[in-house]
């Protein structure tokens, strides 16, 4: 590629570096499976993982609308305006984190039980309402602090009503850890094709199915 | 040749009155399809489903299908109209009265409100309660409608004018936030309304459909909604005559569909006059000649600027994102007044800074985030840097387009399978007035100004005021409106 293509790519998408930001955080997830600590994982710790995992999972199936904010900002906001964005979105996924990691193992809940959860909430017309609703961005001013807020706002608004719709699997993860992979990559898949593909409440019941499958993995 | 012709039906009511053989026998064909049973895919009911469906009832690839916002726009409504006619064609032969020249070559005629004349008014046809018979209801009537449009008023010659669309030089163009969306509409996926992001009303969608969509249904009317527009008649020949600029816009020099086969090779489903499913491609509709129909030789509007030129430069936009220079920075409501939002803008500091000229190669209006419970049912007409003392002669020279709102009631809808959210979103293409103000040493680097300018139906012949002018408008609520060079 040549320099000038490259320059065109970057000035088109804006969201790379966002991608990257994922990429990355799947590789260091990988390095650590390969070289897994024994005994139990700190709170701290553990939440860390948590958001290598959350930035793993949520990230790729945002970036279609960083990639719009980003293009509809001034042209010297745009890292910006994705780093108020993706830091609001993430604040609440570490947040839903938080409180999942302290209470799963009070509840002594298991990832197959929460994932017959997630294949209920699945089927629910709340489920699909909460993922349609993820889109609600609203513009945004185009300078200042102002600028600054309401980034950080759609941010945070975006990231609770990813949280509305995929609660149920990431508490799943939750359970499971953010070395399980395998079950990462499956739901890193169906979220990201839920908020991306063209009426996608289509795909409700072969993702139960499979969801409910994994439970039963899980189960056994 | 083709076999059928559609014709004006303003030149028909000239030929023979408001009930001119093949208005009647459409008017006949309405009622006996209004009879049939909803779930008939022939009946009146079906038709409209096709289009859209209100939350809450079933879905299947056949009914709530329309395409809007997208490049499929054009092909997907000449499909659709191509069925509906071959529907009426065949509801038809049922009826007695109906000659047998007129069953066998009857067509759906158009409705040019852009020719003058008052030509922008409803055909009487729409109007009469009855049929001439004084006895039957006239299938063709409803009282859902504009009460101006209703009465004998005309819509806005701004609502009509496909002039600014037929000066478009390409069909479609590659999403981007800011761009522009060419003649057609969008590249997008399948696109019902709002699936894509990058959704936006092309040139012709914007004005005359959308305008024309709104002013004739009015606040709460059928035509303004996007589930039930199809239901009241004059849908049809409204869409006829939006073909029809398809096909006048491809006559001029340099215009062509576009060439990918994302376009070409995009299925639709439909149902053939005995009910039987079929699926027609893009690539089977772009030439009216293969569907046996043409259009009756009608005067083409002038071109914007009225040099012949057409107002789009014959270049495609530049490789590279257009950048965003100014916006506003809080929402503006539109309730039926003209409003003015003054736009600080900055020297660009991207890839327009960077660009070999010293000028950007486009400018564009950006309108988003436009929401609203109901349509309207009113235009604004939209102006850059319109002088204080502007008059009718002047104005014009500043209008860079119509914002309409069709469909709006979808846009934010989720309770139905679209992802919705994005609310409306309308590009207006200002390079040509922003050059000619450069030229002029009238456009100010630091601040553009932008008009939202209400259109209403003119007056009904011996009233002063349009009907309902003074009524409360249903508010559209603007979220942004920015200036972006590229």
């Amino acid at each position: 590629m040549t320099a000038l293509a490259l320059r065109r790519t970057t000035w088109g998408h804006p969201e790379l570096a966002a991608g990257g930001a994922a990429a990355a955080a799947w590789a260091l997830l990988g390095v650590h499976a390969l070289h897994p600590h024994s005994g139990t994982e700190p709170f701290l710790g553990a939440l860390a993982g948590w958001v290598v995992m959350a930035t793993a999972m949520m990230v790729p199936g945002a970036l279609a609308d960083v990639r719009r904010l980003a293009l509809s900002s001034m042209w010297q906001r745009r890292r910006r305006t994705i780093a108020f964005f993706l830091g609001g979105y993430l604040t609440v996924w570490t947040a839903f984190g938080a409180l999942a990691l302290a209470a799963l193992p009070l509840l002594g809940v298991s990832a197959g039980v929460l994932l017959a959860a997630a294949t209920a909430w699945e089927l629910t017309p709340w489920k699909w309402r909460a993922v349609r609703r993820c889109h609600l961005i609203e513009p945004l001013p185009p300078r200042g602090a102002r600028a600054d807020a309401a980034c950080a706002r759609a941010g945070l608004g975006y990231g609770v009503r990813c949280v509305t719709s995929c609660w149920a699997t990431m508490l799943a993860m939750a359970a499971a850890g953010h070395l399980a992979l395998g079950l990462m990559a499956f739901l890193t898949m169906v979220s990201a094709a839920e908020k991306l593909v063209v009426r996608s409440a289509r795909l409700r019941r072969p993702v139960a199915a499979a969801l409910a499958g994994a439970a039963v993995v899980a189960l056994l | 040749m083709a076999d059928l012709i559609r014709r004006d039906i303003w030149a028909l009511e000239e030929e023979a009155g408001a009930w001119h053989p093949i208005t009647e026998a459409y008017a006949r064909a309405v009622g006996i399809m209004q009879a049939r049973q909803p779930d008939d895919p022939t009946s009146w009911a079906y038709q409209a489903a096709v289009h859209g469906v209100p939350a809450g009832l079933p879905r299947d690839q056949f009914v709530d299908q329309c395409q809007h916002n997208t490049w499929f726009f054009l092909p997907w409504h000449r499909t659709y109209l191509y069925w509906f006619e071959r529907v009426v064609r065949a509801a038809l032969q049922e009826i007695d009265e109906v000659s047998h020249e007129v069953r066998s070559s009857w067509a759906l005629p158009y409705w040019n409100y852009d020719r003058g004349g008052g030509s922008a008014a409803l055909p009487p046809a729409f109007i009469e309660p009855m049929l001439p018979d004084g006895e039957t209801a006239n299938p063709l009537f409803t009282e859902l409608r504009d009460p101006s449009i209703a009465s004998g008023g005309e819509l806005h010659p701004l609502a009509v004018s496909a002039a600014r669309a037929l000066a478009e030089g390409f069909f479609a163009h590659d999403p981007i936030p800011g761009g522009s969306v060419g003649f057609g509409g969008p590249v997008t996926g399948w696109n019902h309304f709002d699936e894509s992001a990058d959704a936006a009303p092309g040139a012709l969608e914007q004005t005359p459909h959308n305008a024309v969509h709104g002013g004739v249904g009015g606040p709460g009317g059928l035509m303004s909604a996007f589930d039930t527009a199809p239901l009241d008649p004059v849908f049809w020949m409204h869409h006829a005559n939006i073909d029809r600029l398809w096909a006048e816009w491809l006559k001029q020099d340099g215009r062509e569909n576009p060439p990918e086969s994302a376009w070409a090779d995009e299925p639709f489903d439909f149902h053939d006059e005995s009910g039987t499913p079929v699926r027609m491609m893009s690539s089977e509709v772009v030439d009216p000649g293969r569907l046996e129909y043409e259009y009756e030789e009608a005067a083409v509007p002038a071109l914007f600027g009225g040099g012949g030129e057409g107002m789009s430069p014959a270049q495609p936009p530049p490789d590279r994102p257009p950048e965003l220079v100014g916006a506003t920075d809080a929402p503006l409501t539109l309730e039926g007044r003209a409003e003015q939002v003054a736009i600080p803008l900055s020297e660009p500091a991207g890839p327009a800074l960077r660009a070999d000229a010293s000028e950007p190669a486009r400018v564009y209006v950006n309108v988003e985030g436009i929401k609203g419970d109901q349509n309207p049912g009113l235009s604004y007409a939209v102006y850059v840097n319109l002088p204080d003392d502007a008059h009718a002669g002047t104005a014009g020279h500043h209008h860079v387009g119509n914002l309409s709102f069709f469909g709006i009631e979808r846009a934010q809808d989720v309770d139905v399978d679209h992802p919705g959210g994005h609310g409306l979103r309308y590009v207006f293409d200002i390079t040509e007035l922003a050059n000619e103000l450069r030229a002029e040493g009238r456009w100010d680097p630091a601040q553009a100004r932008v008009t939202f300018e209400p259109i209403r139906p003119l007056p009904p012949p011996g009233q002063e005021e349009a009907a309902g002018a003074a009524e409360a408008v249903p508010p559209v609520e603007i979220g942004r409106v920015g200036i972006y060079y590229q």
